[in-house]
This record gives structure tokens, sequence and C-alpha cells, in this order.
């Protein structure tokens, strides 16, 4: 039963769940960052996290730091990874790595442009340290 | 090489004549009922639409006749309010989206080198709803009864205590319209991830396919969130509910959340499409397409941060303003995304010397259009810039540039260009240049003036302004333009008719073009690609590798499948990224069960209008029923597949499971969805408990922990009897799977029994207060989830039970299908309770 069932795979060149994590990585780091940095903001302001300060600067810029750091992290690791999958298929020619290579170049430009959204994206923090 | 012999040649023919047949579909008005050909219903959606787009276009000069001067009262403020509201909610939900998935429908199979779309029969049913959600749109105007709250319908002047009786048109109708695009959405994204030519890897898949995945997805999520702040909406008005009733705990601005996270995205889901098309025809009359690779990463970049613009809509609305500054951040990013783009197509054309026929000259007045537009997007991007702005006619000028630029001039250069392919004539060039020309001087002399209008204070939405505002010279010009714009588009119009009858004939490759569908006759039959083709370059058309030993096992997949299958329809099912062929997908034939679902729809939403609430459920009823008649898988065909040499000669399955399975990948995106719709309530009770003072509201005691453990826990053990039933399957004991899915059964119709009784029992309602609401609405959705669970349950074991001999092969699907879906329903009472129950002890 399991042979009428299963398919032919095609054999992977490289780890398929690395290609698609490369290619989609910062995007899915960017809408965790966006989604986050929003709900800290709007929660954390208006729940009051605003007034509480660490070192001169309130809960809400920290909590919003944290979330550009691991976020920013999670868009480069994801952009290493592409970047590990492309120069692996780099020296492939068969036609299956031709798809594969594209992905994970796209995926290289795709995931390091993530990275850099959310830095810019992160910027206004530096002049809300104290206050929302 | 030997001459075919006279039998030969008979038996070819006899195979070729019965593969037309396989592929026909049903003639007259009752098989026109049923039809489920993509090409007929792409026209259909693009006939429909574009009527749609004409009668919002006439609403339009009625307004600006009405605005050409000061204190005019051609229009009183009511039939104003009516007309504008009308005029963007038909151009943005029945024209714009409806328009680009229709040309979808339609080019998508000729593109990919597929044979139809992944699910023919939901193309069909997406088209039925959607020309009845439009029809009950219309109707509105025969009970006078028309909304008049704008396309955006703003809480609280949509509220229960503001809005007139055309609110209930516009809410229902709206409902309907999103169910047929996350149908279109769902059928789209599978159809380019998995139906393709073999070897269509994605770095050779056609840019507006690439577009269109991007947008698929959009749309999926974009229109989930619409349809579940509609039903809030509609709930507030029928039920009673206090979802955006602030005295009651509500939140009005909850409801300009929800909107604007599917109404940013919705100008790419318009955008993103026709950045497609123009993609296709810059390559064509230019012969080269530039930054391909960029012009990937730009769609993917431009649908995610499209999801992340919501707020742009709501700076004035007084959010904290760090919040404020993220969004902005990525309005200005955006920017690039759509900046890369542009540069790729004048890159391309430079120095290529296209010939200026009329799709090019589309695409140009695209680009120009389309710059400034992006332009004045940047300048509302930037927070200060937007509060002076804000509601004023700048903002008017900015997003018709954008729409009627980024959307409609693309749309018009892809009707001229497929135009020779959907009839076989070419259209009249010198027609083409008329329309064009008027069209872009038109749209320039209405709109550009708009800007200065706004600079100057003039405020949006008015139905009248005083003549010492100095606004009438201005006005009186954008509304001479106007007319001009419409005269373009009746010119576009006669062309259309002119050419489908009497236009000069036209070569299957009337325009030199480089992708799969200018192989095809014009017009293309119902049987697309008898003979599959290869695709050996992302030019499959200007560059053939001929001979390539590369190709060799795809060649013998594409020689097995010539004129094959025979009393089945099916087309090849490929890897998603590498284009290799993995499986055969069998496609569905003509049905009258998805006209007859939308009928179920169309009853449900006039129940819904007229107040007959009884009536909500015989609908409801009929779609469920049409819905699984259609998907009940017939018999003969079964025995077809499984004696078809197909399997052997190709050494591809056709009896498939998982992600190879197209009922499989439908089942992803319906949980998806679900997931979707259940994350919008979840994101709704905790922005309402951000806002309240006390939570549960009105002082209620905290929700009690131990009994609604144990009816959840019951769905959780539904969820180990459907995986074990699967395991067992797999171990081929089919008695045992038939008791595990029953069991599974028994246990969620135990969740539904034990959740009525908790319900019941309830001192609040949900008309209390908007914690009610809320807390009843969620598990409401629970008991939906349990109840889809049950059906897919007690199908897989009725299925088994019935299926006596081939059981293994004709039922694995829906076996799996059953425990895959359980698990995902024990997931979300696992949260749903997390949420309902826990977190107001903790939160």
């Amino acid at each position: 039963m399991r042979a009428a069932v299963s398919s032919q795979q095609a054999q992977p060149h490289v780890r398929r769940a690395g290609l698609w994590f490369g290619f989609l990585g910062g995007g899915i780091a960017w809408t965790l960052h966006l989604l986050s940095a929003y709900a800290i903001a709007e929660f954390g302001c208006v729940g009051g996290l605003g007034e509480r300060q660490y070192g001169s600067i309130s809960l809400v810029a920290w909590l919003e730091l944290i979330a550009t750091g691991l976020t920013v992290c999670l868009a480069l690791a994801a952009t290493a990874c592409a970047y590990r999958c492309e120069r692996r298929l780099r020296s492939q020619e068969e036609t299956a790595a031709v798809g594969e290579k594209t992905t994970a170049r796209a995926g290289l430009f795709a995931s390091g442009s993530f990275a850099f959204v959310i830095l810019f994206e992160s910027i206004p923090i530096f002049f809300y340290l104290r206050d929302c | 090489m030997t001459e075919p012999t006279a039998a030969s040649r008979e038996s070819d023919s006899s195979r070729e004549s019965a593969f037309e047949q396989t592929w026909d579909e049903p003639v007259g008005f009752p098989g026109s009922l049923a039809t489920v050909d993509n090409f007929r219903i792409g026209m259909r959606f693009l006939v429909t639409s574009f009527s749609f787009f004409l009668v919002a276009g006439v609403f339009a000069l009625l307004m600006r006749i009405q605005l050409a001067r000061a204190e005019n009262d051609f229009l009183g403020p009511v039939t104003y309010n009516r007309l504008f509201t009308m005029h963007g909610t038909v151009m943005m939900y029945l024209f714009a989206v409806p328009f680009q998935e229709g040309l979808a429908a339609l080019l998508l199979p000729w593109l990919l080198g597929a044979r139809d779309l992944a699910y023919p029969r939901l193309t069909a049913f997406s088209y039925w709803v959607f020309l009845f959600s439009g029809l009950i749109f219309f109707s509105g105007f025969l009970f006078d009864a028309v909304a008049d709250i704008g396309w955006f319908a703003y809480t609280p002047l949509s509220a229960p205590a503001f809005a007139g009786k055309g609110i209930d048109f516009w809410v229902v109708g709206l409902g309907a319209a999103e169910v047929a695009g996350v149908a279109a959405g769902a059928e789209l994204t599978i159809s380019v991830l998995r139906l393709r030519a073999p070897g269509m890897s994605l770095e050779k898949l056609p840019l507006y396919a690439w577009a269109w995945l991007a947008t698929a997805l959009m749309i999926v999520f974009a229109f989930t969130t619409l349809f579940m702040a509609t039903l809030l909406l509609e709930l507030d008005h029928d039920v009673g509910t206090r979802f955006f009733n602030d005295q009651h705990g509500g939140n009005h601005l909850l409801w300009q959340h929800l909107f604007w996270f599917f109404g940013h995205p919705e100008v790419y889901i318009i955008f993103l499409p026709a950045t497609g098309v123009v993609s296709l025809i810059v390559c064509t009359f230019s012969k080269r397409i530039i930054g391909y690779t960029w012009i990937v990463v730009a769609i993917v970049l431009t649908g995610f941060l499209s999801f992340g613009l919501w707020v742009h809509h709501m700076y004035t609305t007084g959010l904290p303003e760090l919040s404020l500054y993220f969004f902005a951040g990525a309005s200005l990013m955006i920017a690039i995304a759509s900046g890369v783009q542009i540069f790729a197509w004048i890159g391309s054309l430079w120095g290529q010397r296209p010939r200026l026929a009329t799709p090019l000259l589309f695409v140009l007045g695209f680009v120009f259009i389309f710059v400034l537009g992006g332009l004045t997007g940047v300048m509302v991007a930037v927070v200060p810039f937007d509060w002076q702005v804000h509601d004023t006619y700048f903002l008017v000028a900015h997003f018709h540039y954008v729409l009627i630029g980024g959307a409609v001039f693309p749309m018009l250069a892809g009707v001229y260009y497929w135009l020779p392919k959907f009839c076989g004539r070419m259209p009249s060039e010198r027609w083409g240049q008329l329309s064009f020309w008027l069209t872009f001087i038109g749209f320039n002399v209405s709109f550009f003036p708009m800007h200065i209008l706004g600079l100057l204070g003039m405020p949006r939405r008015v139905y009248t302004y005083s003549p010492s505002l100095g606004f009438d010279s201005l006005n009186f010009l954008a509304t001479v333009g106007a007319f001009v714009l419409a005269a373009g588009f009746l010119a576009f119009v006669v062309n259309v008719l002119y050419t489908a009858r009497y236009g000069s004939e036209a070569s299957d490759d009337a325009w030199g073009g480089d992708t799969l569908e200018w192989s095809l006759p014009s017009p293309p039959g119902n049987a697309l690609y008898p003979h599959l083709p290869i695709v050996t370059s992302r030019h499959p058309l200007w560059e053939r590798e001929e001979g390539s030993s590369r190709r060799e096992p795809a060649r013998a997949v594409v020689e097995a499948l010539d004129h094959q299958p025979v009393g089945w329809r099916a087309t090849l099912l490929v890897d998603a990224i590498t284009g290799e062929p993995q499986a055969i997908a069998r496609l569905a034939t003509p049905s009258y069960m998805p006209f007859i679902a939308a009928l179920g729809i169309v009853l449900l939403t006039v129940a819904t209008i007229a107040k007959l609430f009884l009536l909500i459920p015989v609908g409801v009823l009929i779609s469920a029923a049409a819905v699984t008649v259609w998907l009940w898988p017939d018999r003969k065909e079964l025995e077809r597949m499984r004696t078809s040499a197909l399997s052997t000669e190709t050494g591809l399955p056709i009896f498939t499971l998982g992600q190879q399975s197209l009922g499989y990948l439908g089942l992803l995106f319906l949980m998806a969805v679900l997931g979707w719709c259940i994350g919008t309530l979840l994101y709704t009770y905790f922005y309402l408990r951000l806002y309240s003072k006390e939570w549960p509201q009105g002082y209620l005691p905290l929700p009690e922990l131990f009994s609604p453990a144990v009816h959840h826990g019951a769905v959780l053990l539904a969820a180990v009897a459907g995986g074990v039933a699967w395991a067992v399957f797999r171990r081929e004991q089919r008695r045992l799977a038939i008791g595990l899915l029953a069991a599974a059964c028994a246990l969620q119709f135990l969740f539904l029994l034990l959740h009525f009784y908790e319900l019941n029992a309830l001192r609040f309602a949900p008309q209390s207060n908007a914690y009610g609401s809320v807390f009843y609405l969620l598990s409401w959705s629970m008991d939906v989830l349990v109840s889809i669970a049950i059906g897919l349950a007690l199908t897989g074991a009725i299925r088994l039970w019935k299926e006596k001999e081939h059981w293994r092969l004709f039922t694995a699907l829906h076996t799996q299908m059953a425990a895959h879906f359980g698990y995902f329903v024990a997931a979300m009472a696992a949260i749903i309770y997390a949420t309902l129950y826990l977190s107001p002890h903790v939160l």
C-alpha cells in the first residue's frame, strides 16, 4: 500500500527546510518584529509600562530593543542560511539545482533586506527612550 | 523513421478525440451553470467585474458633476454619500480584485503549462459567489437601502446606533465577496506552487506567476481578517453584541485596526498582479527582462511589508506616537521594493527601441502615473506631513494615482496584450492609441488638480463647498478631466467589441511573446496542453533546448501523458522548487454543486438582510450538502484511476497523500484560514482586554477552570483517537481504524454537548458587554471547528466502512485528513481554553 501511495522524491541538494528558511525567514522575522513592536508600544504605553524606568530607559524601550535584537538575529540567521545554501549549490549544474540556487540567492537578498528593514524601523526607539 | 500505418493513425485520432471528449464542457444554459473551464469562468470574471467598473465609473461622473461648482445642488448630501460609498465599494471589492482574479484564473494554467487550475470547481464557486455578492450590493438600490458609510465603514458611523438599512446590504455583500476572494486565493496559490509544466522550476516561473503567488497568499490573510471584521459588525447589528460599542466595553477603533489590516494589503493585492502583467509585456516588447531575481525579491518584500502598513491609515487616531514610527518605517521601505521593479522595467526597455503598440503605451502610462502616486505615498508615510493632509483631497489624488495608475492601466494593457489570444483577432491600433491618450490625459487632468485642492485644505468626502474657498476652478478642471477619462474607457470598450467581431486575424503568437500561452491556439480549446510542454528556459518560446539529455525523465512522463488520461481529467503535479514531476493530479469535472453551494450562501445572506434568521440554517445546510456532494469521490472515476496504466508508464503515483495531494493541500489552506479567523478573534479579545478597566467586564466572576478543561480535554482525546486511527490504517487494520474514527466523532460530539450546557449556564450573554460578546464568539468558533472535525472523521469512517475492496487506495487520504484536522482542532482548543479560561486569572 505504501508503495502505491508514496511518490518519487527529487534528491535534495541541500536541506529543503534550510532553503525555505533562508527564503522566508527574514520576512517572518520582520513580521514578528513589527507585530511585537506594535504590541509592546500599544499595550505597554497604554498599560503604563512606559513609566517604569530601568537605567533611565523606559521598560517599553527596553522591550522594543530586545524584540529588535532577537528578530534581527533571526533575519541574519536566515540570511546566513541562504548564503550557505547558495554556496553549496554554486558548483552544481543539474537542472534541479538551478531552481534551488535561485531560491537560495533570492533568500539571501530578501532576508538580508528584511534585516536592514528591521534595523531601519527601529531607529525611532532611540527617540523615545524615556516615554511613549 | 517509419511511416505511421493507417491503423496507428486511426488509433491516434480516436485517442485524441477521446481526450477532447474528456475535457468537453457542458453546453447550453443549464450547462453554463456547471462549467468549470478556466477560460469561460475567467472571462465571466472579467466581463462581470468590468461591468461593475463601468457602473461605479458612472457614479464617479455624477459626483464630479456635483463638485464641478461650489454649492451645486445636482445631488443632495444623502445621494452623494450613497454614491461615494458605492463607488469605492464597487471599485475595490467588485472590480479591482475580481478582475485580477479572473485574469489569473484564465491565464495561469496557460502560462504554467497546466491543463487547468488546481480546484476547477472552486473557481466556479468563487465566480458564482462573487456575482451574487455584487447583486446583493446593488439590490440595496431597489429597497432604498444603499449604504452611505464610505467603503471603509468606520464605526461608530456604521454601528447600529447610526447606520441606516443600507449597512446590511454592504456588510453581507462584502462578506460574500470575501468568501469568493479567499477561495480564489487558495486556488491560485496551490496552482502556482504545484501545477506547472515539468522543468518549470521557481527560477523559470513567469513573473506574473510570482506576483500571483505573493498576491494569492496576501488575499487569504487580508480577506480573512476583513471577513471576521464584517462578521463582528454584523453581529453587533443583528445579535446585539458589543464589539464596537464603547459604552459597553467595546472599542470603535478596533474596527479600524481590523479593516486596515485588510485595507492596506488590498492596495498591493491590486498592484502586484498588475506588475506581473507589466513584466510580461515589457519582456515581450523589449525582448528581455533585467533583474529577474531582484524583481522576485521585490515581490516577496512587498507582500510582507504590505501587512506592516495598516497603522499608516490611523496616524490621526491618537495611538502612542512610538507605534506610529514603526509603520512609517515600513511605509518608506515599501517604496524601495516598488522602485526596484520600476528600475528593472525601465532598464529592460532602455536602448531596445521597442514598438510602441497599445499594450506598451499603457505600460508606459502606468510607469509615469504610478511613480507620481508612489512619490506622494512616500510623502504621506511621513507622520507630520500626513497630519497636515489627512482627510483632504491630497489623499484622494494619491490613492487614485496609485490605484488607477498602478492597476487600471496595466489591466487595460493586459487586455490589449492578450486579446489576440482570447479571440484570435488583433485589436485596432488606431482605437487603441485613441483610448490610451484619452485615458492618460483625462486621468491627469482629473486627478492632478486634486493634489493642489488637498494642499489648499479641501476636505474629502464632502458633497459641496463654499464659493469663498477658491476651490471652483480646480474642481471644474477635475470634472472635465473625468469626462475625458470616461471617453477613454468608452474607446477601450468599443475597441474590444470591434476586435472580437471584426478584428484582423491574429497568429498564435501575436506579439512574439516568450511565455507558454503563446504556443496555444487562439483561442485555446477546452483541452489545454494535450501534449504537456517541457520547460528548459525562463523564456520557453525563445530559447528551446532540443534533445537535452537532462530532460529525459521528464520527456518519458510527458510522452506517457500525451492525450492521456481518458475518462478522467489530470495534469502533472510538480515539486514546488525544482519543477520536477512528483505525481499525477486528478482534476475535477463539471458540476452543478458549486452553483448550488453559492445559492445556499445567497439564501443565508438574504435571510440575514431580511432578518429571517430561521432561514440561515437552511442556507448553511444547502451549502454544506452541496459541498459534500461536490467533494464526494466518484466511484467510477476512482476505478478508472486505479486501472489506469499511467502510474506504471510514468513512474508517478496517482493516489497521493500529504503535500503531494491536492486535497490535502486544500485542507492545509482551510486550516490556515480557520487559524487566521481564530487569530483575529484572539487579537480582538486582547485588544478589548487592554482598554478595559476590569476583566471580565461588568464585575463578573472569573471563569471556572475545571469543567471547561474536561470538555476541551475531550477534543484532545478525539485528536489522539484520530491519530491512532491513521496509524492503524497504515498497519492495514481497517476495522480498528473505523472504530477509532467513530470514537473521535463521539468524543467531539461529547464536547459539543458539554459546551452547550456550559454556555447555557453562564450568567452573562453575548449582549451583556464586549467581554460577553468575544467570549461567546470564540466559544461558537470552537463549536464550528469541532463540527468540521466531526464531518471529516465521519466521512473517513463511512468511506472506510463502505469501501471493502480497494480501501487502502481509495480512503487513505480521507483518514489522513481526518487525523490531521483533529490535531489542528486540538491545538485551537488548547489556545482558546488558555485565552478564555486561564488568561483572566493571570492578566
